[in-house]
């Protein structure tokens, strides 16, 4: 065999040599997807029964669905209670950062789970079953981006940021209870027209949010453990034209959820959120959300305002429509006051007088209620007799009317379910069907904390804010999509604090509902009528409407059981009335100067209250709204027992005689409270009205801020 | 004839070789990405199939991020961006997790983490049981002897804790508790009615017990003592876990060989 000539042999070299040197040196690394999620339940929508305006006679209830649906051993057909917090801020929420900087998620998430995160005593009783951290969408990016150096140096040092972190020089002390930067970004956010903040031309603001939204999903993620502990994913709207407040929450079913949360930057008005979420969150992806919507009494009549000039305009009906379609839970009380009534503004229930942020705030211009005049300015026409401009409430708008903060009737959710039957003749639908829960609203990420004994801990927050409440929900199990159907199809309930259950079904039912075991009578109950949050069709109900209440207590007994009524009748007339369910009620209960509370008649002790209820004024030609209220036995509010706290030590009122608590003081008295619950609403119409025709192209224009 | 010696094909052969290099080192590059170029000269820019690229995006949204991405990439704009930079070491840093991750691991693997780790997958103390209220309201005064009556049935007839709501007053909490933790027992019932609870072995209906709420009669199902579960039931607990810690291990491993390379100033001495 020839040996390779020298030539062939370095030609061979040199094509390897100028193989290797030449080859491909690039390449590129698959990105890597971690992301688990929990298996998906089976349809559990077998118990509903949806009976809507026009529903056909007769419909069949269907039976549970098999426990081959469930996740969890404890699944209960006929469901249970559970308890949570689905309004929680952080510090990553722009308005939180300054009181509680190290309080992340993270943190959050573990305070519901019970647990004392950074060992400061602060600990709930019992972990929540559920919560959901909803920070602020706006600002989630600059406020990290003002906080973390290294993110991007030139917007730390920026004037918006140095005021954030309270570093401008030569400011003078602000005699705010909070944070000057805090003011300036509120105060921005409240501006007609709102655009992001100059450092953001250079900053990658939207990208920041992206990635903090990313990582609240990842700790929510963490955090989940189907059948013990729910970790919902969600975020705040924070819609506040000339600092009114017209908030809503939004919340996810599970992992599939927005890429970046849909902020008052992207959607200027409550339709185009809606809109705009429907189009990044769709069914056909199995993404499902809906928004909450809060703190209606300090909206200034914007949260649920129907303008009754403009029912019949089509773009206005289908904006109504598109929200109604999203705004299914409203929250009835927080720590920035209760939303179900006032004394006054439209009814005389002396139980309205409760946990209200403002109660003596003047009322907006109204003419079409009556209100004519208004306050411009309470220290210079504390009267308010300042002629309210023009002659219809959408002068609202003006940035000067109303500065001080005025409360129309429609603030309140139960005049604003007088205002949805009236809208409900002419738009075919109820524009505000909304469900009740409570929740805290908290700015310390102390998730669910709202036992009355964290008292001390709140008094530099000021004595008209209260702890807010908690969000109940009957469910299944514990599980995200459970959890989740519980608020869709609106089977909630909300207390002011204590874990008081609520339950509520409406139909024709079997007599002696109350006398049966627990099994007979909810099986019933489902079988015959609707639970609360449903439609009751004329068709399920023999003459009248009947209910059936079960309520049963925390730590202190039960005082009474109500069912509220709203209709309107044949001449539009808004009426209410309330109806005490307890035929034999006790003298209540004592509070002593010790905050103790001494039940000296046997019928004020009651652990669980239950009423079978028919309504003896109903009307079947008048739609109407029904909810159950029950209310616990007097105990001492927040306040009061602070005091009995500090007084303890006997030369405390020697040395602070100026303090609240001490003689001739506002807390010289004691306040008494009657804790709460309500259920959500069953809502009956027989008279729906033609529907407005909505099918019209959408025209976005430039949104008013009262534009739904 | 011998050929000159500037004749000679060798010599030939390795001119053009080193010629061919000179060449690369002069004009190649590593970093500037390949483009393809049209024939007058403009960069040419190829829509994928529609399986190759993000399905949602129409062709010509396409065209138009691909234009920006270049563009970006050119003026650099990927530098000096915090962001980007934390992306980066995100992907870097699951790479190396990753390529840990590819090694495969065996049954016995994940068994020895879980028996290094046991005291991790404790499981408390688990109580399932039935309860059944009887109302001091309802009943007054004789709710000592109809408890009393109703248990003896409840034994005779042997009526199992799952049936536990088809009996009693009603009540708006559960009736039937399955594997619940001490916790919410004691929230529900109070702490007496969960020492009797944890003292009790399964068996027949007792009481009439005490709770802020009334009476119950109880029924002890199932107890499980606190303990380390089999590692079926927290295989995909444990699977994870391990994996977790094994990747953790790999990088640490990569991230000092990779420390090697590099000659750090500045740190202080540990």
């Amino acid at each position: 065999m020839p040996r390779l000539a020298i030539e062939s042999r370095l030609s061979l070299v040199g094509m390897l040599i100028l193989a290797v040197a030449c080859g491909d040196r690039g390449g590129s690394f698959s990105e890597v997807i971690t992301a688990t999620e929990p298996a998906p339940l089976a349809d559990p929508s077998a118990l509903q029964r949806i009976a809507s305006c026009n529903a056909p006679a007769g419909e069949v209830f269907a039976p549970p669905p098999p426990p081959d649906a469930a996740q969890c051993p404890d699944y209960d057909p006929y469901r249970q209670a559970y308890f949570g917090d689905t309004h929680v801020h952080t510090a990553w929420s722009f308005d939180a950062y300054a009181q509680i900087p190290d309080r992340d998620p993270d943190w959050a998430l573990r305070f519901a789970r019970g647990e004392d995160p950074d060992g400061s005593g602060e600990r709930l009783r019992l972990p929540l079953d559920f919560v959901m951290i909803a920070d602020h969408s706006e600002l989630v990016g600059e406020v990290n981006i003002c906080t973390d150096p290294e993110f991007n140096p030139q917007a730390y040092n920026s004037p918006e940021c140095l005021a954030f972190r309270n570093e401008l020089t030569g400011d003078v002390e602000s005699p705010l209870p909070f944070e000057f930067g805090e003011l300036l970004l509120a105060f921005g956010l409240g501006q007609p027209v709102v655009d992001r903040l100059p450092f953001c031309v250079y900053a990658d603001c939207e990208g920041a949010a992206q990635h903090f939204w990313e990582e609240q999903v990842r700790l929510n993620n963490a955090h989940y453990e189907a059948c013990r502990f729910t970790s919902l994913h969600g975020y705040e709207w924070t819609y506040s034209p000339n600092a009114a407040q017209a908030h809503r929450n939004i919340m996810f079913e599970n992992n599939k959820v927005v890429p970046r949360p849909i902020s008052y930057f992207d959607a200027k008005s409550a339709s185009e959120l809606v809109r705009k979420l429907d189009a990044a969150c769709r069914e056909e992806d199995s993404c499902r959300y809906l928004s909450m919507p809060h703190n209606s009494n300090i909206s200034r009549g914007r949260q649920f305002f129907l303008d009754p000039l403009r029912l019949d305009e089509p773009l206005y009906a289908a904006n109504l429509g598109d929200v109604a379609r999203a705004n299914k839970v409203a929250e009835i009380i927080q720590e920035k006051g209760s939303s179900e009534c006032r004394l006054g503004l439209g009814t005389n229930d002396e139980q309205c007088d409760f946990e209200l942020l403002r109660a003596s705030r003047p009322l907006c211009c109204d003419p079409l209620q009556g209100v004519t005049e208004h306050c411009v300015s309470r220290f210079e026409d504390p009267n308010c007799t300042a002629p309210c401009p023009g002659n219809r409430p959408s002068d609202l708008a003006i940035e000067t009317d109303n500065n001080s903060g005025c409360q129309a009737t429609h603030d309140f959710l139960r005049n604003a379910y007088k205002s949805a039957l009236t809208a409900q003749q002419r738009l075919g639908f109820n524009p505000l069907k909304l469900s009740i829960i409570g929740s805290t609203d908290t700015h310390r990420a102390s998730a669910g904390a709202t036992d009355e004994s964290f008292g001390l801990t709140r008094r530099g927050k000021g004595l008209a804010s209260n702890f807010g409440g908690l969000a109940g929900v009957w469910a299944e199990e514990n599980t995200r999509e459970s959890i989740f159907a519980a608020f869709s199809r609106r089977e909630t309930f909300g207390t002011s604090g204590p874990r008081i259950k609520l339950r509520l079904w409406a139909g024709s039912f079997p007599p002696n509902m109350c006398a049966r075991p627990p099994d007979e009578l909810r099986r019933l109950a489902y079988e015959n009528g609707v639970p609360m949050g449903q439609d009751l069709a004329p068709a399920m109900i023999d003459a009248a409407p009947e209910f059936v209440i079960q309520a049963q207590m925390d730590e202190v007994p039960l005082d009474r059981l109500q069912i509220i009524k709203v209709w309107v009748d044949a001449a539009g007339g808004e009426h209410e009335r309330v109806f005490e369910l307890d035929a034999d009620p006790g003298p209540g209960a004592v509070v002593d100067a010790q905050c103790r509370v001494q039940i000296l008649d046997p019928r004020d002790d009651n652990p669980q209250l239950c009423a079978q209820w028919r309504d003896p004024e109903f009307d079947p030609a008048l739609n109407a709204t029904y909810y159950a209220r029950v209310l616990e036995e007097k105990t001492c509010r927040w306040s009061t027992r602070a005091c009995v706290d500090l007084r303890q030590d006997p030369d405390f009122c020697v040395q602070n005689p100026a303090d609240n608590c001490c003689p001739g003081n506002a807390l010289a008295e004691p306040q008494i409270i009657q804790e709460r619950a309500w259920s959500s609403p069953v809502w009956y119409a027989s008279v729906c009205g033609e529907p407005v025709d909505t099918s019209v192209p959408f025209n976005p224009g430039l949104p008013s801020p009262l534009e739904p | 004839m011998t050929p000159r010696w500037w004749g000679n094909p060798r010599l030939h052969f390795v001119l053009l070789g080193l010629l061919a290099f000179a060449l690369d080192a002069r004009f190649g590059g590593d970093d500037t990405p390949l483009v393809s170029v049209s024939p007058d000269g403009r960069e040419i820019l190829q829509v994928p199939p529609p399986e190759a690229r993000d399905s949602a995006l129409k062709p010509e949204d396409w065209v138009e991020q691909e234009m920006l991405y270049r563009e970006a990439r050119r003026l650099g704009l990927d530098r000096g961006d915090t962001i980007v930079r934390r992306r980066l070491i995100q992907k870097m840093d699951y790479m190396l997790q990753m390529i840990a991750g590819s090694e495969p691991y065996t049954r016995s693997d994940a068994a020895a983490y879980y028996a290094a780790h046991r005291e991790a997958y404790q499981r408390p103390a688990a109580y399932s049981f039935g309860q059944i209220y009887l109302d001091p309201q309802r009943r007054g005064a004789s709710l000592e002897t109809e408890a009393q009556t109703l248990r003896e049935a409840l034994n005779r007839r042997a009526v199992p804790a799952a049936e536990a709501g088809a009996h009693g007053d009603a009540y708006t909490g559960r009736s039937r508790w399955v594997e619940a933790t001490p916790d919410p027992i004691r929230e529900s019932f109070g702490a007496e009615f969960l020492a009797v609870l944890q003292t009790t072995e399964p068996g027949p209906w007792i009481g009439p017990l005490r709770s802020k709420l009334g009476w119950h009669l109880l029924r002890v199902e199932a107890v499980t003592p606190a303990h380390a579960p089999p590692l079926e039931d927290v295989w995909n607990r444990v699977v994870s876990d391990f994996d977790r810690a094994r990747r953790a291990a790999a990088r640490g491993e990569a991230l000092a060989r990779i420390r090697q390379r590099y000659a750090i100033r500045g740190l202080d001495p540990p």
